[in-house]
């Protein structure tokens, strides 16, 4: 299935803060991000994955993707006139500390 | 003044600076998961999809691919925030028709062309040809 990436300008300023903090490290934290995205691509929600819902929309979760640091997103299913899903969108928010 | 890129290459920049000049910006520190301050950076990112402040990839390769260059653009950016770094490129607005305006367009790091005008121009680009670099622009018509 298609996913798009969708990040936010707060998602990019939230990962220049992450930048700052981790110096040297940052390229391991991408890696994780990058990796923890090609998962929830073909994530078949079966709590397998390290997430959490948060929210009243339902829509928005939080994924511990490096240790100590999350990032925040919606994910969205197009779906085709048959009800089935034909793609996915992933809307990147922020990234945060784990609480 | 429309200042464009017409190169293909992608990192070239510039900045605009106005007659006050660039303002040193302070970058938030990361929130913590759950707090109200981590609420409202998520309402701001909402915000910032409803209002079109975003990227969209057609796939997760696509924006791994373009966040190495993007990071090297964050720090760049962060670095002449803090002062530490001149501004990639400047177009300075003159209070009076005695100042010129200067543009300076700067790829991978270095001044690559500038160009000074002493009336404003409309557009302002950058184009590479056999000689390489130069800059074009399109005068204003008054």
């Amino acid at each position: 299935m298609d996913c798009l990436v969708i990040p936010s300008d707060t998602f990019y300023e939230r990962l220049s803060s992450l930048d700052e903090e981790l110096g040297s490290s940052t390229a391991d934290a991408l890696s994780a991000l990058v990796e923890a995205l090609k998962r929830l691509k073909s994530y078949a929600w079966d709590g397998s994955l390290p997430l959490k819902p948060y929210g009243s929309s339902g829509s928005s979760y939080e994924y511990e993707f490096y240790p100590g640091f999350v990032f925040t997103f919606r994910r969205e299913t197009e779906r085709d006139r048959w009800k089935q899903p034909v793609r996915i969108k992933l809307v990147l928010k922020s990234v945060q500390r784990a609480s | 003044m429309d200042v464009s890129n017409t190169t293909g290459r992608q990192n070239t920049g510039y900045r605009v600076v106005g007659s006050g000049g660039h303002a040193p910006g302070q970058r938030a520190r990361l929130s913590t998961f759950g707090t109200p301050e981590a609420l409202q950076e998520d309402l701001r990112a909402e915000r910032d999809i409803e209002e079109g402040r975003f990227e969209t990839f057609s796939s997760v390769e696509e924006f791994a691919r373009q966040l190495p260059e993007r990071l090297a653009r964050i720090r760049e950016e962060r670095l002449i925030d803090a002062g530490e770094l001149p501004p990639k490129g400047e177009v300075v607005s003159p209070g009076s028709g005695s100042e010129p305006f200067r543009v300076v367009f700067h790829f991978e790091g270095k001044e690559v062309a500038s160009a000074t005008f002493f009336k404003e121009p409309t557009v302002v680009r950058l184009v590479e040809d056999e000689l390489g670099f130069r800059v074009e622009a399109e005068a204003r018509h008054s």
